[in-house]
């Protein structure tokens, strides 16, 4: 059960505006890049998809009971509206070929140390395993996503990163411990071809 | 190092994220927009969820007030304030361009629908070569335009049919011999007024006819000339000057491809699976027959998760049942569910 969540739409049922901040701020990015993956990059399909799943989903929100994450409900929704999308256009979508999805996946990624190498083939690997390290980042819980790309992308110290999430130094460590973890975790469960993983927020 | 990712130490997370840098962001200017456009349709819920709730306890605050003032109250209820205007129906799901004309004197220009709108009394609808249209009736019934049609003053329970074709689910089946509902669906049309008596059928207009299709129940043809009534599995031919013709007509299939092609989809999520096979035999024009008792029993139980949103009805019907562990076949106008491995038993 999805406490978290449920609470979430309970409070945007009933109005509070702050909860439909989080809820935009936080489902929106990772909903556009997950429209975009499987759109061939089509900024503008990419839009009226994603707005047409976050008005459905209002709509709908009534129905959520927490079984699964907000995240993979609302990428539920995604998936039909692309595929709606490709129909209405009149042509086939690539929902079924991401390499998320199917167990193939780790054999593109068996070697991380081939990240060094230079030619075309590796440049492409490079790009696979960049879309999934993103894939992984937006499937993580938002503060864990956001600590680990201050940390590592940005620099950002501990005290730093404590600041930004109004922590201690030391409980914005242990989230950083947290958040390494279940990046391990996801990052393994995409190269095995898993789909099912939901992390949760602890702590 | 492992080559395993599942080893990867936290030096090599570190490099990963600063190999790959960070996500992508979205443009602000598209962020801004559906964010605008979300924010709306999140506050328009938000009411209408408050509007509900209130019309909930207004209900049960104006039933127990009946218990003790039965006869004062609904006198004073018939002398009160006039209500706010409430809508004639709502917008359930849009393909293609649907245009809303306001009522006569308005001059508000004709503009696009979307789902979730609200129509007002006295409207009327427009859609083009590619666009259908279904509608929530107050009454709960459903409403659907197919594509070229023209609609006009349509309210709670009636419309004016100008051009095309329209469909009417009442919500649901009656009993032979029962009143006429009190809030029935009427079409006015060139050749008549259509009235439905709890049932499912279809009204197309013709350069010189109307057609009507009844796939369930019983409508009721008022003309000049003299009523009519049509049953179930019928198909009328009417003329201007009064002329009539029929015929046999199967309830499901081709004929009925549009009705069931804008279908508002079922919200599976939670419904149990008889709800969901109820719901789809019933949009299909077909009975429900289960192979063997226990699936029956099952279908009873099984509680349904996900949505059902942009599938079509079969493909629908197909991941539904697959993920219930059933299969399904069509003949002789039964949807039949059964196990998947085979009819036999």
């Amino acid at each position: 059960m999805n406490l978290r969540d449920l609470e979430l739409a309970r409070r945007m049922l009933q109005g509070d505006e702050a909860s439909f901040n989080e809820f935009f701020d936080g489902y929106f990015p990772v909903l556009y890049r997950f429209a975009m993956a499987r759109m061939n990059r089509d900024a503008d399909g990419a839009e009226e998809v994603v707005q047409t799943v976050l008005g459905k989903a209002i709509s709908k929100l009534g129905t959520y009971r927490g079984e699964a994450s907000l995240l993979t409900w609302l990428c539920t929704f995604c998936r039909h509206e692309i595929s709606a999308h490709f129909e209405r256009a009149g042509r086939e979508g690539r929902t079924a070929h991401l390499s998320e999805e199917i167990p193939e996946v780790a054999a593109a990624l068996e070697s991380l140390s081939s990240l060094a190498g230079d030619g075309p083939e590796e440049a492409l690997r490079r790009q696979e395993i960049m879309r999934l390290v993103h894939v992984t980042l937006d499937r993580l819980p938002v503060r864990y996503a956001d600590a680990l790309e201050w940390k590592y992308i940005e620099g950002l110290s501990v005290v730093e990163i404590a600041a930004r999430l109004a922590l201690s130094a030391k409980a914005a460590e242990s989230l950083l411990t947290r958040a390494r973890e279940a990046f391990r975790d996801g990052f393994s469960t995409l190269t095995r071809g898993g789909t099912t993983w939901e992390p949760e927020e602890t702590g | 190092m492992s080559t395993e990712p599942a080893g990867i130490s936290d030096e090599k997370i570190a490099g990963l994220l600063r190999l790959t840098g960070p996500r992508p962001a979205v443009p602000v200017d598209r962020t801004e927009r559906v964010k605008a456009a979300t924010h709306d349709r999140w506050r328009a819920e938000v009411s209408g969820r408050s509007r509900r709730r209130r019309v909930r306890v207004a209900a049960a605050l104006a039933a127990a007030a009946a218990i003790v003032l039965l006869a004062g109250l609904a006198r004073r209820l018939r002398v009160g304030a006039p209500a706010p205007q409430a809508p004639a129906a709502l917008v359930e799901a849009v393909t293609g361009p649907v245009f809303i004309r306001p009522a006569q004197g308005t001059a508000t220009a004709p503009s696009a629908l979307r789902a979730g709108d609200a129509v007002p009394p006295d409207s009327g609808l427009q859609t083009d070569e590619n666009g259908r249209l279904a509608l929530r009736l107050p009454t709960g019934g459903s409403l659907r335009l197919d594509v070229d049609t023209r609609i006009e003053a349509l309210t709670d329970r009636s419309l004016t049919l100008v051009a095309g074709a329209v469909y009417v689910d009442s919500g649901g089946r009656r009993a032979p011999g029962a009143e006429e509902p009190e809030r029935a669906i009427e079409i006015h049309t060139p050749a008549g007024r259509i009235r439905e008596i709890g049932t499912q059928f279809e009204v197309r207009l013709g350069e010189a006819t109307v057609r009507l299709r009844v796939r369930e129940g019983l409508v009721s043809v008022d003309r000049p000339s003299g009523g009519l009534q049509v049953t179930s599995g019928r198909e009328l031919q009417l003329d201007r000057g009064g002329a009539t013709s029929s015929r046999e007509l199967p309830i499901h299939g081709e004929e009925w491809a549009w009705t069931e092609a804008i279908a508002p989809r079922m919200a599976i999520e939670g419904r149990f699976l008889r709800e969901f096979l109820d719901w789809m035999a019933r949009e299909r024009g077909l009975g429900l027959q289960f192979r063997r008792n226990d699936l029956a029993a099952s279908a009873s139980t099984i509680r349904l998760n996900g949505s059902i949103e942009g599938l079509t009805l079969d493909q629908a019907l197909e991941s539904v049942l697959l993920t219930c562990g059933m299969r399904h076949r069509i003949e002789g106008g039964l949807l039949v569910v059964e196990a998947p491995d085979g009819p036999a038993l």
